[in-house]
């Protein structure tokens, strides 16, 4: 009975790993079996006290990730030259994914960077993002929900990109107040078309500041364009004269809603343990009303021990091309000297980060995914013959004087971490044992081969 | 007016064989008929709720002014008015490259057509109407209306996507992949030692879960028949251009693709950016553009098929239209009603198909274009009639759809 227990327990740190992390990688997987699950989880919730020398080394890569919306303006954008802010970011949201020891906080970044979709691609959303990823998403990642969607409907980058930032009480734009309903909060079936014009009404005037401000992109209220009307909307009622108030209190009301509570919780279970668990669904959405939306305690109920020992052992979920990417990046030593070509191989793949078109984000569904294996397969092929320009890999010194007949299960162990999947390794080792020479070529395609196999594809 | 000599599907097909050296085709054994209903589909989806008011203008209704101030345009024979299709209705200017096929009688408008929906959201509506069960409540079915039919039809590759990620209605069936670049779908690595990679591959996905092993096996399958087809050197026929976009590069290769006569039933190409909720651009602005990259794009293809369009139809949808009032940023907000598009051999076109509800505000439905004609009708009597779908009940769960003389 002991010995199974911690039988249990031992494969749960690695089955956490898998769940929280982007892939094998030895110096985190050492320090989560020192620390063991509850413990390693509370410091992965904690970043902000993660000393990350790789994670900050990214960020001195590109130099538009700590300037403001105006120095990007200024540098980039009255030139025309938008795509150096965009590619700086998407590239630095793969290394950082891979590099960064702070690995929840970066799965949860990618989470939110979809649930509070901006595509890039639109016009300004090129230069506003950069801020909206640093002062919003990162910021809040794993801070209040409240706090997270607050921030959210005070970026620049979202206000622009659904429209908000015209919308006036003459004509309230209801592209936002509907997004903040349906996407953001509470979910379809959650309120009516009238919920939607009155929470349109209360975000009247808000908006930013342009381009040409030394302030520019920094949230702005704008009281002659706001409809300052009393508001009845989700069983609130909110009197006339609140001025930004209005949106303020009907977010809060949002942030702690019970459908927002429950949605949220389904998501986030999904995303980690790949199927919607109704008793950690629960779990976590008693902890949201306890706590007002704290992201820590949520996420306790989701990943602490005994939610595992809930969650179904079974399932494995497809990554996406941006998680399967940085798991191959994550797990072996590769030199960026520029990297910046990465963004255009996750483009390939269909996935380049902050460039899906619509505002829901990239669709986070197997079958939405599983028809791109051969997108994979050519990423893999390309990036180990060392043809991703700025990425470079020494393929000699990852394999060392081990000799040929060794090089599938050195692989699989490198890139997997220490459970071999004896189907896929033996059919590599027959393939390797066939060509005679031992050559960079044939390293590569190893490492290639053990990437597009199935094993690799799921977490 | 016949602008294309009509040629039927068979001899489109022996013609395309014929050449099938210089164009590095397949070989394929014809037989000696085709056997009936082997249109293909070409499913163009407009993300984000295009305003069919704009496209084909109801330029006679006697409350368009009203319905539209500042967004109105002009009457046909006006400077950058809109183009006549019929007494009532007018082409938007930007889309005059399909006057042509509409003259010649192979594009139909179906106007006040949509999903019986009250959602107003993007997401929503699309997920139903993809899964083709409006009003089912939530995202709908889990498989889309098109994967259905695909499904019961036969082949290796039936389907695909000309983009990354599988679209709702795509999804569900064996043979249909996501491409969006099928001269690039092959093997990749050193060519000397394709064939033992791919060995090893398969060995590996035959011990993998279900779902991904049969995406290998599609994938395979895929990589094969691609492989037969030169999409990089391939040359347009009859001069045909096709816009320098995305959208044009997949309509060419969809062209390419179905001439190669692979037996894909069905591709679909999405156009997104028709969210207009602030500057629609109805005269020389971001709708008028979109309009005209669609119009060049399709009649491009329409060219550059010739006689094979007879085998060959397309239908141009979206999830909804816009609200008849304007906004304040001379945007227009979701809305209901809109027009669908069908251009092909096997449409019975050189019209406009409604039952016209009307603009008047009493006519309206909650400040919309009404929906008089279900978007259902029309996919049903295609499916049926030109591609050999006899599960339609399968299809369209639920609904038993009119056919309203959509096709030939």
């Amino acid at each position: 009975m002991h010995a199974a227990a911690s039988r249990t327990a031992l494969g749960g740190i690695d089955r956490l790993l898998s769940r929280i992390t982007y892939g094998h990688e030895p110096a985190l997987r050492e320090r989560a079996h020192a620390l063991g699950h509850a413990a390693f989880l509370e410091e992965q919730l904690h970043p902000a006290s993660l000393p990350d020398p790789a994670g900050d080394a990214v960020v001195g890569l590109f130099p538009t990730l700590t300037m403001t919306t105006r120095q990007i303006w200024l540098a980039h954008g009255v030139h025309g030259a938008l795509h150096v802010p965009m590619v700086e970011l998407q590239t630095a949201a793969l290394l950082r994914a891979a590099l960064s020891r702070r690995q929840l906080h970066e799965r949860l970044v990618e989470f939110w960077s979809d649930h509070f979709s901006i595509d890039q691609a639109d016009s300004q959303s090129g230069i506003l993002k950069t801020q909206d990823d640093r002062e919003v998403i990162r910021a809040h990642a794993l801070s209040s929900f409240p706090e997270l969607l607050r921030a959210s409907a005070r970026s620049a980058a979202m206000l622009f990109s659904l429209g908000n930032y015209r919308s006036t009480w003459q004509s309230p734009n209801e592209n936002y107040g509907r997004e903040i309903l349906e996407l953001h909060s509470l979910g379809i079936g959650h309120y009516t078309e009238h919920d939607v014009r009155e929470a349109a009404r209360c975000l009247t005037g808000w908006t930013f500041r342009p381009f040409s401000d030394p302030s520019a992109g920094a949230f702005r209220f704008e009281p002659s364009m706001h409809d300052d009307g009393p508001r009845h909307l989700l069983g609130l009622s909110l009197p006339g004269g609140l001025g930004v108030q209005h949106g303020v209190q009907m977010i809060r009301t949002l942030a702690l809603h019970p459908a927002t509570a429950e949605r949220l919780a389904r998501k986030l279970c999904r995303w980690f343990h790949g199927v919607e668990v109704d008793s950690l669904v629960t779990a976590a959405s008693t902890e949201w009303a306890a706590t007002q939306g704290d992201l820590r305690a949520v996420l306790r109920a989701l990943l602490a021990p005994q939610a595992f020992a809930a969650a179904p052992i079974e399932v494995r979920r497809t990554k996406r091309p941006f998680h399967f990417a940085a798991g191959i990046l994550r797990a072996l030593p590769f030199q960026h000297a520029d990297p910046r070509s990465l963004a255009a191989e996750l483009a390939a793949m269909g996935h380049r980060p902050f460039h899906w078109p619509a505002p829901d984000g990239y669709p986070d569904t197997s079958a939405a995914w599983v028809g791109g294996l051969q997108r994979r397969w050519a990423f893999a092929a390309r990036l180990f013959a060392n043809q991703v320009p700025g990425v470079q890999l020494d393929l000699g010194a990852v394999f060392g004087s081990a000799p040929k007949s060794t090089w599938a299960r050195r692989a699989a162990r490198l890139l997997r971490g220490p459970s071999p999947f004896p189907a896929e390794v033996h059919p590599i080792q027959q393939y390797l044992d066939a060509s005679p020479v031992p050559s960079d070529a044939l390293r590569a395609e190893t490492l290639a081969l053990t990437v597009s196999a199935p094993s690799f594809q799921t977490y | 007016m016949r602008l294309q000599p009509e040629i039927d599907r068979r001899s489109f097909l022996v013609g395309a064989g014929a050449v099938a050296g210089a164009l590095a085709l397949p070989r394929v054994t014809l037989s000696s008929s085709m056997p009936p209903g082997t249109d293909a589909l070409v499913l163009v989806f407009l993300r984000g709720g295009m305003d069919g008011l704009s496209l084909c203008s109801p330029f006679a209704d006697p409350h368009l002014d009203s319905a539209r101030p500042g967004l109105a345009m002009p009457r046909p024979g006006q400077p950058n008015g809109v183009l006549y299709l019929t007494g009532f209705f007018g082409l938007h200017p930007a889309a005059a490259p399909l006057l042509p096929a509409y003259q010649s009688g192979k594009l139909l408008f179906v106007h006040a057509c949509g999903s019986p929906e009250s959602t107003r959201s993007h997401f929503e509506a699309q997920a139903r109407m993809e899964s083709g069960a409006p009003g089912s409540g939530g995202f709908g079915l889990p498989t889309g209306w098109l994967a259905r039919h695909l499904a019961a039809q036969g082949g290796l590759l039936r389907g695909l996507f000309a983009g990354d990620a599988l679209t709702r209605g795509l999804t569900g069936s064996a043979g249909v992949l996501p491409i969006r670049d099928p001269a690039g779908f092959r093997m990749p690595g050193d060519p000397a030692s394709v064939a033992a990679r791919r060995q090893v591959l398969q060995a590996a996905y035959r011990f993998s879960g279900p779902e991904l092993a049969a995406a290998a096996d599609d994938t395979f399958a895929t990589i094969d028949l691609l492989g037969t087809v030169d999409f990089a050197g391939y040359v347009p026929s009859g001069g045909a251009v096709y816009p320098a976009t995305p959208f044009g590069s997949h309509l060419k290769d969809t062209a390419a693709l179905l001439k190669a006569n692979l037996g894909v039933r069905a591709v679909e190409i999405d156009l997104h950016g028709w969210d207009h909720h602030t500057d629609l651009g109805a005269i020389g602005g971001s709708f008028a553009a979109l309009t005209g990259e669609l119009a060049q794009a399709l009649a491009a293809f329409r060219t550059d098929l010739g006689g094979g369009m007879n085998g060959v139809n397309v239908i141009v949808m979206t999830e909804f239209g816009r609200r008849v009032m304007p906004n304040a940023n001379q945007g227009l907000d979701h809305g209901r009603g809109t027009c669908m598009l069908l251009l092909g051999g096997g449409v019975s076109g050189g019209r406009v198909l409604t039952s016209w509800p009307g603009l008047a505000p009493s006519q309206l439905h909650d400040g919309d274009l009404a929906i008089t004609i279900d978007y259902r009708d029309v996919l049903a009597e295609l499916l049926v009639r030109r591609m050999g779908c006899t599960n339609v009940s399968e299809v369209f769960p639920g609904y038993t759809p009119v056919f309203r003389g959509v096709t030939l």
